[in-house]
């Protein structure tokens, strides 16, 4: 009955002192766990529990990773997926905020693309990659524009979709006052847009993400998605597991930077 | 009727232009829609797609089913234990930023490659989906009947049955929309790097051997699958809890 949580309300009336003690029992815990949970994976493998092809221990994990990043190819592969993924994702926003502008301008653009969008959406983005590849070749092209088309759909569907939001008495507002067509753009259109768009780019980056390294594991030779799969197929297990790892502090820090932008460029739209 | 020959129109625009641009591509990389029309239901006739299909499916399913149940029992229990939540919600929220393909190499690393790590992998995926969703749904519910169970002495068991099930079933049914897809893209995309059959084999497969008709037979079978399967899935959302809406938005890769 102690640990039971549910909500606030019903949880056993206890001394307040009772209470602040347990809080400080949770909050310690959220500590302890993940550096428990390592200290028996390190344990594990070091005593040979498990075996150390397939569960090195952290220690040595990060031993390797630094190894890879000073000496090795690590770092420049992070430059090289960096890359890939800014461009590839700047690519994919420009085509879908240009796509809803489209959309919103003229009623043939509409009825195309929405065929388009209907029609290429269901289909899972990875899939698209071997077409791309017979098309664009091997090289940076075929990677940058897999990656575009993650960012491409959420950010064109979802700008549309804010759009279509615009209150029609400031559509109308502006255009007594003489708004001129640029005006109406930056002063109206734009603002409205930007909800819906960032919506869809905080969803387009992470697609964007999950295709670099899905292109750089199938199709490429540098990368730190390349760098990964390829230490997995040599059985070189920690420098695979350092390449997880700095693809999750990539996917960290990728967050980050698209939600710190957000929240500067339109502070309102910040979620809780 | 006028607005809905219209709406058709750009799509046999398209079609149109679609063949027109393969009959005068002489180079082989866009083959004409009717060509690649003729190589989809030849798949068909000789058994190959059937096979593809059902290998996707079938796996599909079972890594849908697997990432269910697991998600649904964590979920309840960091829902409901502030002990567990306590001690499993850092380790969650460090590798929830991780994106799931990056998960292949390791199980190849554990599993091989095959159909035993491609399950694995769409597995974990649907599991923090379906997780999540259940997290949400134990925590939102209204204490008032916790409180008026556990006054009309309902043990620990009645509790689970009667009140958590119950109400953590509304964000977990409008997950199962998502987390079929989230099953069906993982598959296909563990089958394209490290598959021995299945859809994403056959296309890989079908890029090797520069067969653009058969990418495009893939393409198409794809997109039909997952249009079908998220139907199904709404359909599914809409019938089991018509009394509320609303699912932790997801994404389609």
């Amino acid at each position: 009955m102690a640990v039971m949580h549910g909500a606030a309300v019903t949880r056993p009336r206890v001394s307040p002192g009772a209470e602040a003690t347990r809080e400080r029992l949770y909050a310690a815990l959220r500590l302890v766990s993940p550096l428990a949970v390592l200290l028996v994976w390190e344990t594990a493998s070091r005593a040979g529990v498990v075996n150390r092809l397939f569960l090195p221990p952290p220690s040595v994990i990060v031993s390797v990773g630094v190894a890879s990043l000073v000496h090795g190819t690590l770092a420049a592969d992070i430059l090289v997926s960096t890359r890939r993924l800014v461009a590839g994702f700047l690519l994919g926003t420009a085509l879908g905020i240009g796509a809803a502008a489209a959309m919103a301008r003229g009623r043939t653009a509409k009825l195309f693309l929405d065929w388009l969008i209907t029609l290429v959406y269901p289909i899972p983005k990875v899939a698209i990659l071997p077409l791309l590849l017979i098309w664009l070749g091997t090289g940076d092209l075929t990677r940058v524009v897999i990656i575009a088309t993650g960012a491409f759909f959420p950010v064109a569907i979802n700008t549309y979709a804010g759009v279509r939001t615009i209150d029609p008495v400031l559509v109308r507002a502006a255009r007594n006052l003489g708004a001129s067509p640029r005006q109406m753009l930056r002063h109206v259109v734009f603002p409205a847009a930007l909800p819906g768009l960032y919506a869809g780019v905080v969803i387009g980056a992470g697609l964007s993400l999950i295709l670099l390294v899905y292109a750089e594991m199938t199709a490429a030779s540098s990368g730190v998605g390349y760098f990964t799969y390829t230490a997995a197929t040599m059985f070189e297990t920690e420098k695979s597991f350092a390449g997880v790892f700095t693809l999750a502090v990539l996917g960290w820090l990728w967050h980050r930077l698209i939600v710190t932008v957000q929240a500067w460029h339109c502070p309102w739209t910040r979620r809780a | 009727m006028r607005a809905r020959v219209i709406a058709v129109l750009p799509l046999l625009v398209l079609a149109a232009a679609w063949e027109l641009a393969g009959r005068l591509d002489d180079s082989g990389l866009l083959p004409p829609l009717s060509l690649v029309l003729v190589s989809l239901v030849r798949s068909v006739a000789t058994g190959v797609a059937v096979s593809h299909v059902a290998a996707t499916l079938w796996k599909t399913a079972v890594s849908f089913v697997l990432g269910t149940v697991a998600g649904v029992a964590v979920g309840l229990a960091i829902g409901w234990f502030r002990v567990v939540a306590s001690c499993l919600e850092p380790l969650v929220y460090f590798t929830y930023a991780l994106p799931r393909v990056a998960l292949i190499p390791l199980f190849v690393l554990w599993l091989g490659l095959g159909n035993r790590a491609v399950v694995a992998l769409a597995s974990v995926a649907v599991f923090y989906l379906v997780l999540i969703n259940t997290v949400s749904g134990v925590r939102q519910i209204d204490p008032l009947l916790i409180r008026a169970a556990r006054n009309l002495g309902a043990d620990h068991l009645q509790m689970l049955v009667k009140v958590l099930l119950p109400a953590a079933a509304v964000p977990v049914f409008a997950a199962v929309r998502l987390a079929v897809g989230q099953a069906l893209i993982t598959v296909v995309s563990g089958e394209i790097v490290i598959g021995e059959s299945g859809l994403g084999y056959w296309i890989w497969n079908a890029r090797y051997r520069m067969d653009v008709r058969d990418v495009f037979v893939n393409l198409i079978f794809l997109g039909l699958l997952g249009v079908v399967i998220t139907r199904l899935a709404h359909v599914f959302e809409t019938m089991t809890t018509r009394w509320r809406h609303g699912a932790v938005e997801g994404v389609w890769p």
